[in-house]
């Protein structure tokens, strides 16, 4: 009964100040449409919130389980995945004609490399893919947890593939009179 | 004035190949040319030395001149050289990088401090055909429409030769004639200059004037299309498709 009643005031206390904000935060999901693309990301969010749960349960007081733990670590978690999905909000509903607009106070090249930057990204994101699936049909074993087999495969081709074409960038910068 | 290129070689930075060796050129105002050639035979190089980008921009062994309306190359920089010369790259997808169409057309203007910004960005989508996807994102065009707007982006700068680099190596058949077209249109009513780089010779029988043939960076033949077509057993032995009805 006592450990009951302990539990009910650790979870109660931890969630007092993040839940309404993650629970907030999770309705905009719905509120937004942007719930098909987190579908994806689901299984990542659930492992990493676990994990930190776990660790800060296990690991607050020395090593072992403590209830101050267990109440830090769904605090901790709770917080992680309120960032999480802010961001993931964030990404999802702002055009990057936004962005790049909310940033134009900077200096003309600061503003200018940022907004190349974020056009370059899905560019980078369509070769990343083209090279997984040549990668994939020429027998490369994505279910081995080996990061070490699966990485450079991908990373090694992608980097050297998207200094060549930054290069041929600046070439059209040039032509088009950028100094 | 047009374009001289006198006794022109060049060699990339860190290799040893002679990839022009010894070009001799004269590009007229109102040319309309079509290179031919193998791979890596130095097409594109050719077209980098036409516009400033060799020896200005990328570095390597240069000699001889390059004389753009009576100027060398050496002496001026890319950006200046842009108002005269235009390039269009091979890969249209990393040429485009602004958030909106008309930005992406603007940007050149807003570099070289040209007047009458959004009147000349009208005009070049209105000659490609473009109008009403001024605010579209260029990463989401057609491939059609992407090499399109590159065109649009170096028409709008005015310059009075445009070099093309493989337009349409990965157009279909539709817009690869309405690429042409257009550049048929930009040469006989504008008279600009075009100078592009083109596998395909069915297509260079049809719209090119002149044909230049280079092979292991030399100029093995200049001329009207007419005579460098009928010279089939060069194109035959340099392996370039004979054009059909030319043989």
């Amino acid at each position: 009964m006592v450990a009951l009643s302990t539990l009910s005031l650790i979870v109660g206390w931890s969630l007092l100040y993040i839940t309404p904000i993650f629970f907030s935060v999770l309705a905009s999901i719905f509120v937004f449409r942007v719930y098909r693309k987190l579908l994806g990301w689901l299984k990542f969010l659930v492992i990493a919130g676990l994990l930190i749960l776990a660790v800060q349960t296990f690991t607050y007081s020395g090593f072992g389980f403590s209830f101050e733990g267990l109440f830090y670590g769904v605090s901790f978690a709770l917080r992680f995945l309120t960032l999480i999905l802010l961001v993931f909000i964030f990404v999802h509903t702002t055009p990057t004609r936004k962005l790049v607009e909310a940033f134009s106070f900077l200096p003309y090249p600061l503003s200018f490399m940022l907004m190349l930057s974020l056009n370059m990204l899905p560019r980078i994101e369509d070769l990343a893919k083209t090279i997984v699936n040549a990668q994939k049909a020429r027998g490369l074993n994505f279910k081995t947890l080996n990061v070490f087999k699966v990485y450079p495969p991908i990373l090694i081709p992608l980097l050297s593939k998207t200094l060549e074409k930054s290069q041929q960038l600046a070439l059209a910068l040039q032509t088009r009179g950028f100094e | 004035m047009g374009i001289t290129v006198k006794n022109l070689c060049f060699t990339y930075h860190g290799s040893s190949k002679k990839v022009l060796d010894g070009v001799n050129l004269k590009i007229e105002d109102g040319d309309f040319i079509g290179v031919v050639g193998p791979t890596g035979s130095g097409k594109t190089t050719l077209l980098y030395c036409l516009n400033g980008l060799i020896p200005n921009s990328i570095k390597g062994k240069f000699y001889g001149e390059v004389l753009v309306d009576g100027v060398p190359t050496t002496s001026c920089k890319v950006s200046a050289l842009a108002k005269k010369v235009g390039i269009v790259f091979q890969d249209p997808d990393w040429q485009l990088f602004s958030v909106t169409v008309k930005d992406e057309v603007a940007f050149g203007l807003k570099n070289l401090r040209m007047n009458r910004v959004e009147e000349r960005v009208r005009e070049a989508l209105k000659t490609v055909g473009l109008e009403g996807f001024e605010d579209a994102e260029p990463y989401r065009l057609s491939q059609g429409q992407k090499q399109m707007l590159c065109i649009a982006c170096v028409v709008a700068m005015q310059p009075k030769t445009i070099l093309l680099d493989e337009p349409t190596s990965n157009l279909d058949y539709k817009n690869t004639k309405n690429v042409y077209g257009l550049l048929r249109r930009l040469n006989r009513e504008e008279g600009k200059t075009i100078v592009v780089v083109e596998h395909d010779t069915d297509l260079l029988a049809e719209y090119a004037e002149k044909i230049l043939v280079i092979n292991d960076g030399k100029i093995v033949k200049n001329g009207s299309k007419e005579e460098v077509f009928s010279d089939c057993r060069l194109l035959e032995n340099l392996g370039i498709k004979i054009p059909r009805g030319w043989f």
